[in-house]
């Protein structure tokens, strides 16, 4: 310890002993003291160095594994004397029936002890510091602290055949039920100090947790049967609303609990058992409880339990389905209760099954207005199904589908779903829109577009609809050209610009109409024709063709005019009805030459050829309107009529007063067939304003009928418009039905014929099946192709040798280049 | 703040507490036990030898790598790896080298105290000291220099050159 020994040359000396002999004996007996003193909670009086010194001592004088087992020796009579002493007391009054109380006493008892050992080591751990250096890492032995959990874990848990480990889990096993069933309090703070306890010993076996081979299991048992009692009990009392109500709030309370004074590691498991046993095994019976189950959830619109419901059905898979195939059933019911609602109701203002004639009006308008209510109703009902997946089902991806897969189905139940869709949006755009603001007009459309997607036979709601938009666009009825737009766009980001191209072409006829019309006006012609004349020039191959107006088909422009004539007519001047026909394979309607009708009629022709040379214009005249002034003899009125009406009205201009026509007499002088001129005549002589008088007063027209004009005529307003009926769109009859399938069908044959081709041109050669399928698939998404018509199509297709059979397979076609 | 530490032979000896934490013996009585303003007794450190490692401890004080904050308790070191030592030894500056030009019983009681005091660069430091007189020596030199005693009879000391025969080349 000093350099007196260095001698000059550097010498190495011999190194000196350190530590002094010593009896490791008594040096154990300072540290076996010492640890008691620790446990008494007395180390403050103890001087820290000396022990650690000491301890350095006998590990250094090679005494490790005598100070080792001798400190584990200490460990163990110390704690199994303080068993004695303070825990076994506990135990036999917690055994047999017990309370909460005694089972806290036995818990605090525990936790008391476990805290005091816990000190303890840690203080001893520091003294023997070296001894876990050195020693114990060369041995492989478990630290010190790691010791003395094992000797606490043994001595005190194990010991007796685990006798007070099962104490205990029986104690707190007590404590939970206690606190479930609702009997009192119990104390957290013991049991999170137990429970924390169990969590750090290690089962011997097991190299786990004795929390999770003890506690924990036991504690999934007892929560599964637990709730399995109570789910039983509660499943015949309660409505579905507050089972699942009740069931969510026992939820949270185990997660709240678990959180508290359990080990997070039981936090799904604890889940799991939970809604096993309350949920799951009792998936279907909630939903069917009666008076208070889905079904009711649904109709009430109870948000919020249908809310709980999913968040509780979510974690299973098998729920889930059962919960949406309950919704998609309970969706179709519905579905077919709108069905039979609307039908009964028009079932009672139509009698029997022959079919009606055009001119029964109340039966055709009744028949209408129950089909616009189905589709608002099916909207409706669709509206609601999408708050409740938006509140209830936070936007699930799956029963989004199902909803839809239902409403698809309730829609196409309906045969007739693709025509009143498309006379839904027809009234909308005539009317219905009038009141609403713009969010609610791209809401509807909107829906219209959806309603559509759902639909299996999309080209015939194209015909219907092309039918229902030309009505519209002619007789100018459309209330805002923009709507009109925004929904012929957005059918086209539906189905693709092939769908929606002769719809735009409607549009852009329109369009150049008007240009051409401004044109005229402003030009010489249009001055001197001493009225206002518009004429829409109209592309056959977009419009569709109108069976009313008796014209022949042929030539590539089709014009039809409405007018305003100024011309005031009295019912005098003898004018001849002359042959005004002009323009070449013209409908044949005699056009009175009287108001320079027919002339204005032959300048526009002239003048819109000169700028469109080799075109053809065929005068549609049952689809135009005019304003026409005529004098009552107590005031003027100004008429807006068909020109028909008008053509039938001009016959009665004459210096004489009181020409009267027969039916017979004033077909034969316009040439109007017959069927369109009855109900011209009936509209202006039965309706609202009748401006010719009839005899008889009937509302069918004989030929014989005899029409005078009503000089007479009175009303407060100046201007009238005298409907017709066709003017207005309806449900079909009957015939009109058979008519637009059939003529649907055809277009569907040609559709089906091309796909064929098309498919045997890539593929060379297929199976029947395979083609029928392949057919099927390509054209779905514009109607459903029946097996029946791909075959018949293939049949014609062979016949025109655009496929053969293979000779050797007769199952098999080739494609014939 | 300042530490007071008893040596041996009774001398009381003042220190940083920066300084001296870099022993774990001393953290771990810091740390464990109540602050007052008694010294810490270390009665097999003598004088000299205690205000040498306070030397070393001094210069030392600012390397980062003693600032990891390993728990002393399950610090079980790993570093008898090569690597760690390799690494031990490319940080030894001048000033360790100097640190290590003392004799052989200097030389022990640093070793004896560095373990007590769980200091374990020094440890290192002086290990590997030792270490190198040992290398490329003879036994018979080797118990030259450390005054090793042979206590092997002939037949065993026989045994064991040949057991060992194998390295030897």
């Amino acid at each position: 310890m000093s350099y007196a020994n260095k001698r000059p040359g550097g010498r190495i000396m011999p190194a000196r002993r350190l530590t002094p002999h010593v009896d490791p004996e008594k040096q154990f007996e300072k540290i076996s003291q010492a640890i008691e003193e620790i446990y008494k909670h007395n180390a403050s009086q103890l001087s820290f160095e000396e022990l650690y010194r000491t301890a350095y001592g006998l590990v250094l004088s090679k005494n490790g594994p005598m100070l080792y087992s001798g400190v584990k020796q200490v460990l163990e009579s110390h704690l199994k004397d303080r068993m004695y002493q303070d825990i076994y007391p506990h135990i036999d009054a917690a055994g047999g029936r017990p309370t909460s109380g005694a089972c806290e006493a036995l818990l605090a008892s525990v936790r008391l002890l476990w805290s005091e050992h816990v000190t303890a080591m840690l203080v001893i751990k520091d003294v023997l510091m070296y001894v876990d250096k050195v020693y114990v890492k060369a041995a492989q032995l478990p630290t010190i602290y790691e010791m003395g959990m094992c000797v606490f874990r043994d001595q005190v848990l194990l010991a007796s055949n685990q006798l007070l480990s099962n104490k205990v889990v029986d104690a707190i096993m007590f404590q939970i039920l206690h606190e479930r069933v609702g009997a009192g309090d119990v104390n957290r703070d013991t049991l999170r100090g137990v429970v924390n306890m169990m969590i750090e010993l290690q089962d011997p076996r097991q190299l786990r947790p004795m929390y999770d081979v003890c506690v924990e299991k036991r504690l999934l048992a007892e929560t599964g049967v637990y709730y399995a009692d109570i789910a039983r009990m509660r499943i015949s009392e309660m409505g579905a609303p507050e089972y699942l109500r009740v069931a969510q709030a026992n939820l949270d309370t185990e997660l709240e609990r678990a959180k508290d004074y359990l080990s997070p590691s039981t936090t799904p498991a604890l889940t799991n058992s939970v809604l096993e046993n309350l949920i799951e095994a009792y998936t279907l019976p909630i939903l069917k409880i009666p008076n208070a189950g889905l079904i009711d959830m649904l109709d009430q619109r109870d948000t919020e339990s249908l809310y709980t419901l999913y968040r509780l059905y979510k974690p299973f898979h098998s729920s889930m389905q059962v919960l949406r195939t309950c919704i998609y059933d309970h969706t179709l019911e519905l579905g077919k209760k709108i069905m039979l609602g609307v039908e009964s109701s028009s079932e009672n203002t139509v009698t029997g099954g022959s079919p009606k004639p055009a001119t029964d009006v109340s039966g055709i308008a009744a028949r209408t207005a129950m089909a616009l209510r189905w589709v608002q109703e099916v909207l409706s009902c669709y509206d609601v199904y999408d708050m409740l997946l938006k509140q209830s089902f936070a936007d699930d991806q799956d029963m989004r589908n199902t909803i839809k897969d239902a409403f698809i189905e309730i829609i196409n139940a309906n045969a007739r779903a693709p025509e009143l869709l498309s006379l839904f949006i027809d009234d909308n755009l005539k009317n219905g829109l009038r009141r609403k603001t713009e969010q609610e007009i791209d809401h509807l459309l909107e829906r219209c577009v959806l309603m559509f997607r759902f639909l299996k036979n999309k080209d015939t709601f194209e015909h219907y609809y092309k039918l229902h938009l030309a009505k519209r666009l002619l007789f100018g009825r459309s209330l805002s050209d923009d709507s009109e737009q925004s929904l012929v766009s957005k059918l086209k980001v539906e189905c693709g610009s092939q769908f929606t191209l002769k719809l735009e072409g409607m549009f852009k006829d329109m369009q150049l109409s008007s240009d051409v019309n401004r044109e005229l006006r402003e030009s010489s012609i249009g001055s001197d024709l001493g009225f206002d004349l518009n004429v829409s020039v109209l592309t056959p191959t977009f419009w569709p063709t109108m069976a009313s107006s008796g014209a022949s088909s042929g030539p590539r422009v089709i014009a039809h005019e409405t007018g305003t004539d100024n011309s005031g007519t009295r019912g005098s001047g003898n004018r001849d009805a002359n042959n005004g026909t002009k323009a070449p394979a013209s409908s044949g309607i005699l056009i009175p030459s009287t108001g320079g009708i027919s002339t204005a009629i032959e300048k526009f022709t002239s003048h819109y050829l000169k700028f469109h040379s080799g075109r053809r214009l065929t005068w549609q005249y049952g689809m135009g309107n005019a304003d026409l002034k005529v004098h009552f003899r107590s005031r003027t009125h100004e008429l807006n009529v068909s020109t028909y009406q008008m053509i039938i009205l001009m016959l009665f201009v004459d210096g004489e007063q009181d020409i009267s026509l027969t039916a017979e007499q004033i077909h034969i002088q316009t040439r109007i067939p017959f069927e369109p001129l009855a109900r011209h005549l009936q509209s202006l002589a039965c309706g609202k304003y009748k401006v010719l008088i009839k005899t008889p007063m009937s509302r069918e027209i004989s030929p014989s009928d005899v029409f005078v004009f009503n000089s007479g005529f009175k009303s407060p307003q100046y201007r009238i418009r005298i409907p017709v009926i066709s003017a207005r769109n309806n449900v079909e009859t009957e015939q009109e039905k058979e008519a637009s399938q059939a003529a649907i069908g055809q277009e569907r044959q040609y559709v089906i014929e091309a796909a064929v081709v098309r498919i045997m041109k890539t593929r060379r050669q297929m199976t029947h099946e395979q083609l029928v399928n392949e057919t099927v698939d390509q054209l779905s998404a514009r109607f459903m192709a029946s097996p029946k018509m791909i075959k018949s199509g293939i049949e014609k297709l062979i016949d025109r040798e655009y496929l053969q059979r293979s000779a050797d397979d007769p199952r098999l076609y080739l494609y014939l280049a | 703040m300042v530490i007071k530490l008893t040596t041996a032979d009774g001398a009381v000896i003042k220190v940083e507490r920066e300084v001296i934490e870099q022993s774990g013996t001393v953290r771990n009585i810091l740390n464990d036990v109540r602050m007052t303003d008694k010294p810490i007794p270390l009665p097999n450190v003598s004088g000299p030898i205690l205000t040498k490692i306070i030397q070393y401890c001094q210069h030392h004080k600012d390397d980062a790598s003693r600032r990891q904050p390993k728990p002393p308790n399950y610090d079980l070191e790993n570093d008898c790896s090569e690597t760690a030592v390799q690494q031990a030894i490319a940080k030894m500056d001048d000033f360790d080298r100097d640190f290590c030009r003392v004799d052989q019983g200097t030389l022990y009681d640093l070793l004896l105290a560095a373990n007590f005091l769980d200091i374990q660069p020094l440890l290192d430091l002086v290990g590997y000291t030792v270490a190198s007189m040992m290398k490329d020596k003879s036994v018979q030199e080797i118990r030259d220099t450390f005054h090793i005693k042979n206590d092997f009879t002939p037949e065993e000391e026989k045994r064991v050159i040949k057991e060992n025969s194998w390295c030897e080349n």
